[in-house]
């Protein structure tokens, strides 16, 4: 039976401010992937904040990420949200970096099917942001 | 009434889960409310506070709150809207606790109401996602609701050894006790190769990992402990509660296995109550995934880290085993409307304390427990209710 309903329809469009972590995008631009450190107390946070959960400072100093990593754990999307709808199915990583940190990024490259724990992969600049590939291409050694 | 007193559920109304696209939120809010006021026996002018659950996003109101107190004739008393991912609505049942142990009011409302079916399934995944850190993962890498979990699962498995049969296990038991309960939104049994051969969602989750997108709404009442004796011979006492939190951005955390903020909040819930996980008799767990109520199984104690898929397979958490687990059909099989279900979990616990389950009743139900997860484990909110005080 048809219902009867009021079509509404809300389009938002909105502005992310990223100045405090301007550096982030600009040498994202030059290929480059940069974390920030504390310089209070030395935590590294990437993706970067510009100022410290651990010890409130807000003195940062920016750092380059060598991009080694390892593998934890993954996720194959096949039901994405609209805003992803040409991309799927694509593989979403968290994986531990050697800086310390761990961070979640998409993982290309590499066939699903040799994808495993522990797996060393290499976090890689991207143009509007950074993905996982496999250390040494096509490896099946864990 | 006293500050030290004692806080009771009295009162309880759950709609229907499932596709409701003849009301509007203040309407379905009202049917749930108008329940509770018939199952107390009270009136809109006994509430001191109203305490509204609500995500939204996916309906009409951007602020709810205000316009069902004025179509439930609550005004013009005190209220608010609390916002706590999925678990919004054990947030609004906390703070109504909180709101009658303080003795400000002897008498607190908690509605949780949600209605999904609005938009269409890609917007309401959107919408879901954006639960999760929108910055760092969901704008950059599309990372759905199901997809945290199947990290947690992913994890989970390559750890423990859970296997995908034991996930859909869940989704087995979920779906049976869903089928005795009228008020599901999936009446219907399925079988454990029904849910193994359903399509993939996102690996290794399939369409019977997961549950449902819903509508429906839920209301409790509180009363202090003097009110509570009056109003009723079979108030429900709120005998434990622990809140936590965890990182917004899931890598983070130093074990994806585990959602730490439901340990430390069990613990604190089972240390208020001065009980122990064995002593809980049927629970309503947060199955939003057929793995999270595995991991539930484990962060609440119920097993060893590591054995919450055993205790699937044992059936262990069936009628008749170690603990009852979403008896009621579970957001796997009942619904899921997202501020609705934490208050529709007190109201299950409530009905199982009072004997009133019906096909589904736990023998001899004398504590129950509910654990509410908000988003991935950022938040977790645990209450421990009990028949005696």
């Amino acid at each position: 039976m048809e219902q009867p309903v009021i079509k509404n329809v809300l389009n938002i469009s909105m502005e992310i401010p990223q100045t405090k972590i301007a550096k982030f995008w600009e040498e994202l631009k030059r290929g480059k992937l940069f974390a920030t450190k504390c310089a209070e107390c030395g935590e590294i946070y990437f993706p970067p904040k510009a100022d410290c959960s651990k010890c409130y400072s807000s003195k940062m100093d920016w750092i380059e990420l060598a991009g080694n990593a390892e593998l934890i754990t993954w996720t194959i999307i096949h039901v994405c949200p609209k805003s992803f709808s040409q991309h799927s199915p694509y593989v979403i990583a968290v994986a531990k970096l050697e800086e310390g940190c761990s961070v979640m990024a998409w993982l290309t490259n590499i066939k699903h099917e040799d994808i495993k724990p522990g797996i060393k992969l290499k976090l890689i600049p991207k143009e509007f942001g950074y993905e996982f590939i496999p250390s040494k291409p096509n490896t099946k050694s864990a | 009434m006293g500050q030290n007193g004692k806080v009771a559920v009295v009162g309880i109304g759950h709609t229907k889960f499932g596709k409701r696209n003849d009301v509007t939120v203040r309407e379905l809010a009202f049917e749930a409310v108008k329940e509770a006021f018939e199952d107390s026996g009270l009136s809109p002018s006994d509430i001191g506070f109203t305490i509204v659950a609500n995500y939204g996003g996916f309906s009409e109101d951007m602020s709810a709150a205000p316009y069902i107190l004025e179509y439930a004739g609550l005004n013009p008393k005190g209220a608010m809207r609390v916002e706590a991912a999925c678990a919004s609505g054990s947030a609004a049942l906390h703070a109504a606790y909180w709101n009658v142990r303080s003795g400000l009011t002897d008498l607190a409302l908690v509605i949780g109401v949600e209605k999904m079916f609005q938009v269409d399934t890609p917007t309401a995944v959107e919408l879901l996602g954006r639960a999760g850190d929108v910055l760092w993962e969901f704008i950059p890498f599309g990372t759905t609701f199901p997809g945290y979990y199947a990290l947690i699962a992913t994890d989970h498995m390559n750890k423990y050894g859970t296997t995908e049969e034991q996930l859909a296990m869940v989704a087995v038991k979920n779906h049976k006790y869903g089928a005795m309960n009228p008020l599901a939104q999936m009446q219907k049994e399925i079988t454990l190769e029904d849910a193994l051969k359903s399509r993939i969602i996102a690996w290794p989750l399939k369409l019977y990992d997961c549950c449902l997108i819903s509508d429906g709404a839920a209301a409790v009442i509180l009363a202090s402990e003097d009110k509570a004796k009056k109003i009723t011979d079979t108030p429900i006492w709120i005998i434990g509660l622990g809140s936590a939190t965890d990182t917004g951005y899931l890598a983070d955390r130093t074990d994806i296995s585990t959602l730490q903020a439901a340990v430390l909040a069990s613990k604190q819930a089972y240390k208020m109550a001065g009980i122990e996980p064995k002593n809980v008799d049927v629970a309503e767990v947060h199955d939003c995934f057929t793995i999270a109520e595995i991991v539930a199984y484990e962060d609440l104690g119920f097993c060893k880290k590591g054995e919450g898929g055993k205790m699937i397979e044992e059936g262990q958490t069936y009628i008749g085993g170690k603990i009852p687990v979403n008896v009621d059909g579970g957001l796997k099989s009942k619904g899921h409307p997202i501020g609705a279900t934490g208050v529709a979990m007190a109201a299950e616990i409530t009905k199982q304390l009072r004997g009133e389950a019906g096909r589904r009743q736990v023998p001899k139900a004398e504590v129950g427990l509910i654990h509410n997860v908000g988003a991935a484990g950022q938040f977790c909110y645990v209450t421990i209710l009990g028949r005696e005080s």
